[in-house]
C-alpha cells in the first residue's frame, strides 16, 4: 500500500511538473486542492488523463465522488486499489 | 416564434420551454418564472440598488438576474467568490446575493404572497443588466458596465452566425459568472430555447457522461478543457448527439482543436473577444490549412487609430471600452491574426491575469527588494517569479529556506488570486538579468527557469537555541549551489561555506556586531555529500568573542573550527 502511495505521489509531481515539492514531503493525508499542495482544477485534470493512462480508471459521472477520491493521497491510493484495470 | 425573443420580452411572452435540467429533472417556464417572483420578493425587503451576485447554479443566477431587472437594480458580477474578490467589491455595492458569505439566500420557506403579474411589462433595454468585474492592468477590479440592450443585440449577431438548434442541451465547461459563459452558457440558450445543464462539467467525462441521456447537445468550453479530453472514452457512442462545440477565453492549439471536432464530430468554432467589447470574431480551425484566421462577427467592424491601436464598432460594445488591448494583423478581406496583447495582462489557462497585479501584491513585502512575474509555457502556461531578496529576505531564507517562504509568498497571492495564476515556479536571484539598455527581457527572465532552482542553505528541520547555544539539524539538499562545480563526480560541500555558514547562523543568533577577525583552528575530517543530515553546533563565549562550530552526522565529526571576531 505505502508502495502504491509513493507512485501516485511521483506521478503527482512528475504529471504536474511540479517544483519544490518531493514525493517524501508529501505526507499522505495532506489536502491535494487549494490548502495543503495547492493544487488547482486544470491539476485535477490532468491527474484525471494520468490515472486513465496509467490505471485504466475511467472516472465516474459524479463530480463530488471524484472530488472525494482526488482529496489526498490515501483517497487517490484506494481509488485505484479497487479500481484498476490494468 | 424564437427569433422574437428577447431578453426584455420574455417574461411578458414567457415561452413555454424547459429552462434547465437539474439533477436530472427538468425545469419549466413556469417553474422559473415563480423562482424570479420568489426572488424577487424576498430582495424586495432589502434595500439597495447596486449586489453583487455569486451563485454556482445557472439557473439560480437567471433567476436572481430578472428579479433585480425588474425591481431596476443592478447585478455587480465577480468571476468568483473568493473574499478577498468580494471583499474588494463590498464598498461598490449595497449588499450581497447568492453563494457569498452574508449574502441574502433563498430559505425554503421564502414563498410569501407571490403577485402574478409583476413581470407583464417589457424591461427597458437602457437599463443596466450587468456590472462585470474583470482584472484591470492596474490590478484594481475594473467594471465594465452591459445593458440589456447590448447584452441582446450580442445575442442576437451571434443567432445571425450560429442560428440556434432549439431543445439542444448546454453542456458547459465555463462558468457564468464571466461574460463568454453568461453569454453563450446562459443568455443565449435561455432566449433560444435551450435548456441549460445546471450541473458544471468539471471533468472531460462529465461531458461524455452527461451527454448519454440527451438527444442532442452543444458544447460551450475553453481550451482548458479541450486540450485535455480524455481520448479512451467512447467519444464514438456520442456520434451526432453534438450539435456545436464552442471554446472561448484562449486561442486552441489546431491539434487540439481538431481532435476535439472529430471526437464529436461536430463543427469547433472558436469566439474571440473580451469582457469589455462582448464577442468580436470567430474561426474554425481546418485540417488542410496551416492558420485559420479570425473573421469577424456580423455587425462587427474595426477602426484604426493614429498609435495603430483597434477599436471595435459594435452595436453590444461600449464606445469608451472599444479600444482592443490586443494586437491585431488585419488583412485587406477584414480577416485577422492575433499577436500577442500590447498590456501586461495575460491569459494563464484562459484566465486573465495582470501580471503587473502580482507584482504589485508582493512587492511591498519586507523580504523582497526587486520582483518580475513573467510567464512560461511548460507541460502548462504558468506565472513564475524572479525575485531579488531584500537583507531580511536574505536572513528569512538562511532560518526558514526557501520553501516556507515560497509557501508563505504563494498565502499571500491566494487570498486574491485564483489558484489557477498564483505562480508555480520562483527563483530567487542575487540581480535582475538588466541588459546592456537598462531592459529586462522576457527571454533572460524565461532562462532562470530552465534551470532548477539553486539553493544557498541547508535545510532546517530544527534549530535550537539560548544565549550561547545553538544547534541546528539539516540537510545538504543536492540543489546547493556548492555542490556544483566542486568535483565533477563527486559533489562535496566545500569547507568555506562550512565556515561560512557557521559563522552568518552565529551572527544572526547571537546577534553579533563586530566583525569578523580570523580563524583560529579548522579542522576537516569527512566530507560532507548531498541528502546527508547533518548537525551543527555552535557555540558563543561572549567574554572572548570567539564562536566554536561542528559539523557532525551519525557517522561522525565532519568538521570543527573556532572563528575570532573583532
Amino acid at each position: 500500500m505505502t508502495a502504491l502511495q509513493n507512485e501516485l505521489k511521483e506521478m503527482i509531481i512528475e504529471c504536474l511538473d511540479l517544483e519544490d515539492v518531493e514525493s517524501e514531503e508529501i505526507d499522505n493525508e495532506e489536502p491535494l486542492f487549494v490548502e495543503g499542495l495547492g493544487l488547482d482544477s486544470i491539476d485535477a485534470l490532468e491527474i484525471g488523463l494520468a490515472l486513465q493512462k496509467r490505471y485504466g480508471i475511467k472516472l465516474d459521472s459524479n463530480s463530488e465522488e471524484t472530488r472525494a477520491h482526488f482529496a489526498n493521497v490515501n483517497a487517490l491510493a484506494d481509488l485505484v486499489k479497487n479500481h484498476r484495470t490494468q | 416564434m424564437s427569433e422574437s425573443l428577447t431578453l426584455s420580452n420574455w417574461m411578458s411572452i414567457r415561452p413555454n420551454q424547459v429552462i434547465a435540467i437539474r439533477s436530472g429533472q427538468v425545469i419549466s417556464s413556469a417553474e422559473f418564472t415563480t423562482n424570479v417572483a420568489r426572488w424577487k420578493n424576498l430582495l424586495a425587503q432589502h434595500s439597495g440598488h447596486r449586489w453583487v451576485v455569486y451563485h454556482s447554479d445557472p439557473y439560480e443566477f437567471l433567476s436572481i438576474l430578472y428579479a433585480l431587472w425588474y425591481l431596476q437594480r443592478i447585478a455587480c458580477v465577480p468571476g468568483d467568490n473568493r473574499p478577498a474578490t468580494i471583499a474588494r467589491l463590498s464598498n461598490k455595492v449595497d449588499g450581497m446575493i447568492g453563494e457569498i458569505s452574508q449574502g441574502i439566500a433563498l430559505g425554503s420557506n421564502d414563498d410569501y404572497l407571490i403577485e402574478d403579474n409583476f413581470a407583464l411589462h417589457e424591461l427597458d433595454g437602457s437599463q443596466i443588466a450587468v456590472e462585470l468585474y474583470t482584472s484591470g492592468s492596474s490590478g484594481a477590479p475594473k467594471a465594465i458596465t452591459k445593458t440589456i440592450a447590448q447584452l441582446q443585440s450580442e445575442l442576437a449577431s451571434l443567432q445571425k452566425q450560429w442560428p440556434a438548434v432549439s431543445g439542444a442541451v448546454i453542456l458547459s465547461t465555463v462558468s457564468h459568472q464571466h461574460l463568454y459563459g453568461l453569454t453563450f452558457r446562459l443568455l443565449r440558450p435561455f432566449i433560444a430555447g435551450q435548456p441549460i445543464l445546471c450541473e458544471l462539467c468539471e471533468y472531460t467525462e462529465d461531458i461524455y457522461n452527461f451527454a448519454q441521456d440527451l438527444c442532442q447537445f452543444v458544447l460551450v468550453s475553453s481550451p482548458s478543457h479541450i486540450s485535455r479530453v480524455n481520448e479512451l472514452l467512447d467519444w464514438s457512442s456520442l456520434n451526432a448527439l453534438c450539435v456545436n462545440i464552442f471554446s472561448a477565453a484562449a486561442p486552441l492549439e489546431r491539434n487540439d482543436a481538431l481532435r476535439m471536432s472529430k471526437l464529436l464530430s461536430a463543427p469547433l468554432w472558436e469566439i474571440y473577444g473580451s469582457s469589455e467589447t462582448g464577442v468580436i470574431a470567430w474561426r474554425s480551425q481546418a485540417a488542410d490549412t496551416e492558420q485559420s484566421l479570425w473573421q469577424k462577427l456580423p455587425d462587427v467592424e474595426f477602426e484604426f487609430d493614429p498609435n495603430e491601436q483597434v477599436k471595435v464598432c459594435s452595436p453590444f460594445t461600449d464606445p469608451q471600452h472599444s479600444v482592443l488591448s490586443d494586437k491585431l494583423k488585419v488583412y485587406p478581406n477584414g480577416c485577422f491574426e492575433l499577436q500577442g496583447r500590447s498590456d501586461n495582462i495575460v491569459k494563464i489557462e484562459g484566465k486573465r491575469v495582470s501580471l503587473t497585479a502580482i507584482e504589485n501584491a508582493l512587492c511591498e513585502h519586507s523580504w523582497i527588494s526587486e520582483i518580475r512575474a513573467f510567464v512560461v509555457i511548460r507541460k502548462r502556461t504558468e506565472v513564475a517569479i524572479a525575485l531579488v531578496l531584500s537583507h531580511e529576505g536574505e536572513i528569512q531564507l538562511m532560518r526558514s529556506g526557501r520553501q516556507f517562504m515560497i509557501k508563505t509568498l504563494r498565502a499571500q497571492l491566494l487570498s486574491k488570486f485564483e489558484t489557477i495564476v498564483v505562480p508555480r515556479r520562483w527563483r530567487f536571484i542575487d540581480t535582475m538579468p538588466y541588459n546592456q539598455q537598462g531592459k529586462i527581457t522576457l527571454e533572460s527572465l524565461q532562462n532562470l527557469v530552465e534551470q532548477p532552482a539553486l539553493l544557498k542553505w541547508p535545510t532546517i528541520k530544527n534549530i535550537k537555541h539560548d544565549s550561547s547555544n545553538l544547534l541546528i539539524n539539516c540537510t545538504m539538499p543536492k540543489e546547493l549551489l556548492y555542490f556544483d562545480g566542486h568535483f565533477e563526480n563527486a559533489p562535496i560541500l566545500p569547507g568555506v561555506v562550512q565556515v561560512h555558514w557557521a559563522q552568518k547562523y552565529a551572527v544572526e543568533y547571537f546577534n553579533i556586531s563586530q566583525r569578523f577577525s580570523h580563524l583560529e583552528v579548522i579542522k576537516f575530517s569527512h566530507v560532507i555529500q548531498p541528502e546527508e543530515e547533518i548537525e551543527i553546533a555552535i557555540e558563543f563565549n561572549q567574554q572572548k568573542r570567539k564562536v566554536m562550530f561542528s559539523y557532525r552526522s551519525a557517522i561522525g565529526l565532519h568538521s570543527s573550527g573556532r572563528i575570532c571576531f573583532e
